[in-house]
């Protein structure tokens, strides 16, 4: 088992890798100029201007070359030096580690709804196959897939915040009360059950398609041959096999969490990485964008591993092969 | 409608239980069969229609210009002149509803084409050429699905400005990977093939044995794809113009007409404003969805019992 984690995590250092080059210097190669963008005109327009510019751009590393840059970037971060950000000279580490909380906050909730949701909703309509019920769950599973999320945030808000007024339209927490789990819990139902709902559409599918796949099988055949209860059945030598998968499907969920997140946070104001990505690529801010990018990787990278060792933690035939 | 179905299906059956008529059903047709029985991906497939014609036809018919100022009737509610109402730079939200889904859907098929054309072509290579090429496009089919490409095609705006041409390059360097891999595995297999192999010894070059022997083998997945990829595209599309990375105004499309829903006061007072785009989006990809699912079960009949994968 230790040796597919290690087997994986040299697969992925390239793979990581790439990803930061990558988006290294396609930040660079952008156009605009970060020094110009959050110059005061005046200064940039003066008589010293240019030369003040040409200092700045010194200072910042960026009159290096790009292969010269990303090293020494790389050299920085494997210290756990992140950089300065350009725009508030603030540590990106530290920017990063403010916006960290809350977008995890946000991830876990809605990802906790879709596998609550999405798993029974899931297995019911699989056990009633062609049921009235199943007709419905499959089709707004497929609704849930097809509705943008941040229209369906706009309507929860009209409806919940606007017209109906018992819960908040944005943000993490009421200005100017004391903080309480209440207040928080209020600012969360919303974004966290919309990017939750959207995202159990896909558990819905994959569980329903897994469990038919598994009540069709022979062992199950000889477990109810053998007398059985169908609860018996069900629960101890159905469901087991049928959700294993499952497990699977929520690392290579991630990169799609990632994404929802951004636009569900832009919709509800909520103070995570989203909103820190979207003004940080407006003012050209190297430094935050490439930290941005590699913790974004690193997301991705543990969401796949760990769903990867989850599962062979709990299927005996990963492990030994 | 109900009857002559029932019909259809009978005669059908009838059909497999004769031996003789059975032998000259062919693979297509079966599949056309079995994509009229799914009457959800019917029903998709002529909302699709209608749409597709209201969007190309509309903006043709209406009296206004979907980008013309009127500061005279600037935000009003829906009427006779306006039925869906005027923007905040007095527009008509019809027409610009209308002339939006254009850029919508050309992005969508656009978007569709060309990442399985990409994916087509990048697939039969690393499935032929094996080796370092393999490699290369394995790593960075990698790097793609890992990393979530609204950010990317979001940075991409920020960075080079929004613009319409490259929001379509950018989802479509970010969507060819999954018809790759597809087409990869069946290279990788089909090239083994004594049939294949023969066509090689008769002095086929690669080209031609992709494009006889590989395409029409890897055509329904591919097609498949294609379908969905249509729909993600558009969610895309409407996600990043939302966030105002995508199509720049003053041109319409439903994403960034949704843009305009960013206050309160709109989003609370001007419903016309932002419900009608979003409700379209929400009914095209949803008529796609399901065409692609019909497709699904009718190019591979196990998935009509819930065998398929997902998204």
């Amino acid at each position: 088992m230790l040796w597919v984690v290690v087997q994986r995590l040299l697969v992925a250092l390239p793979t990581f890798v790439g990803i930061t080059l990558v988006s290294f210097i396609g930040i660079r190669l952008a156009p605009g100029d970060p020094v110009r963008t959050s110059l005061d005109p005046l200064i940039a327009g003066g008589p010293d201007g240019e030369a003040y510019i040409a200092l700045r751009r010194h200072e910042l590393g960026l009159d290096q070359s790009l292969p010269v840059q990303y090293l020494d970037w790389m050299r920085a971060v494997l210290k756990g030096d992140l950089g300065y950000s350009f725009a508030t000279g603030q540590p990106v580490s530290e920017i990063i580690h403010a916006r960290l909380g809350p977008t995890m906050e946000l991830m876990a909730t809605a990802l906790a709804v879709a596998i609550l949701i999405g798993v029974t909703v899931g297995v019911l309509t699989a056990f009633r196959q062609y049921s009235v019920f199943d007709y419905v769950a499959t089709f707004a599973s497929l609704v849930a897939i097809s509705i943008p999320q941040f229209f369906l945030g706009l309507i929860a808000i009209f409806v919940f915040a606007v017209t109906l007024r018992i819960l908040p339209v944005g943000g993490m927490s009421t200005l100017g009360e004391p903080p309480g789990l209440g207040d928080a819990v209020a600012h969360i139902l919303l974004p966290a059950s919309i990017l939750g709902l959207t995202f159990a559409g896909p558990f819905v599918r994959y569980t329903r398609a897994s469990v038919l796949e598994t009540i069709h099988k022979e062992y199950i055949l000889a477990a109810r041959a053998k007398g059985l209860s169908e609860r018996r059945v069900s629960f101890r030598h159905a469901l087991p096999n049928a959700l294993l998968p499952l497990v699977a499907l929520v690392g290579l969920q991630v990169p799609y969490l990632v994404a929802g997140a951004v636009v569900i946070e832009t919709v509800f104001q909520w103070p995570g990485m989203g909103q820190l990505l979207l003004t940080a690529f407006q003012e050209l801010d190297y430094p935050v964008l490439s930290g941005f990018v590699m913790v974004l990787a690193l997301f991705v990278f543990a969401g796949l591993l760990l769903s990867e060792i989850l599962y062979g933690v709990l299927d005996p035939r990963i492990r030994r092969s | 409608m109900r009857h002559s179905l029932a019909g259809h299906q009978q005669g059908l059956i009838s059909q497999i239980e004769e031996p003789v008529v059975a032998v000259s059903v062919s693979l297509s047709r079966q599949a056309f069969a079995r994509f009229r029985r799914h009457k959800p991906a019917l029903v998709g497939a002529v909302v699709l229609l209608l749409i597709a014609l209201a969007v190309l036809v509309g903006p043709l018919l209406l009296p206004y210009k979907p980008n013309a100022v009127d500061l005279s009737v600037f935000q009003k509610p829906p009427s006779i002149a306006h039925p869906l109402g005027t923007d905040s730079a007095g527009r008509d939200v019809l027409t610009r509803l209308l002339a939006g889904g254009r850029v919508s859907l050309a992005i969508g098929c656009l978007v569709a084409l060309i990442s399985t054309f990409l994916g087509l072509l990048l697939g039969a290579v690393a499935g032929f050429y094996r080796g370092i090429a393999d490699f290369l496009t394995l790593r960075l089919t990698e790097i793609i699905l890992s990393f979530p490409g609204l950010v990317a095609v979001a940075g991409a705006a920020a960075l080079f400005g929004p613009s319409t041409k490259l929001l379509i390059v950018v989802l479509s360097l970010f969507s060819w990977p999954t018809p790759c891999l597809i087409v990869r595995a069946m290279t990788l297999s089909i090239r083994n093939y004594e049939y294949v192999t023969a066509a090689r010894a008769a002095g086929a070059s690669n080209a031609r044995i992709v494009l006889f022997d590989v395409v029409p083998a890897v055509l329904s997945p591919l097609t498949v794809f294609a379908t969905v990829a249509v729909a993600q595209a558009i969610l895309a599309e409407a996600g990043l113009s939302f966030l105002g990375f995508g199509v720049p105004p003053p041109d319409s499309s439903w994403g960034n007409m949704l843009n305009a829903a960013e206050s309160i006061a709109i989003i609370s007072g001007q419903a016309w404003l932002w419900l009608p785009p979003g409700l379209l989006i929400a009914i095209t990809v949803l008529s796609i969805n399901l065409v692609g699912d019909g497709l699904r079960d009718a190019v591979d009949p196990r998935s009509a019992e819930g065998l398929a994968g997902l998204r």
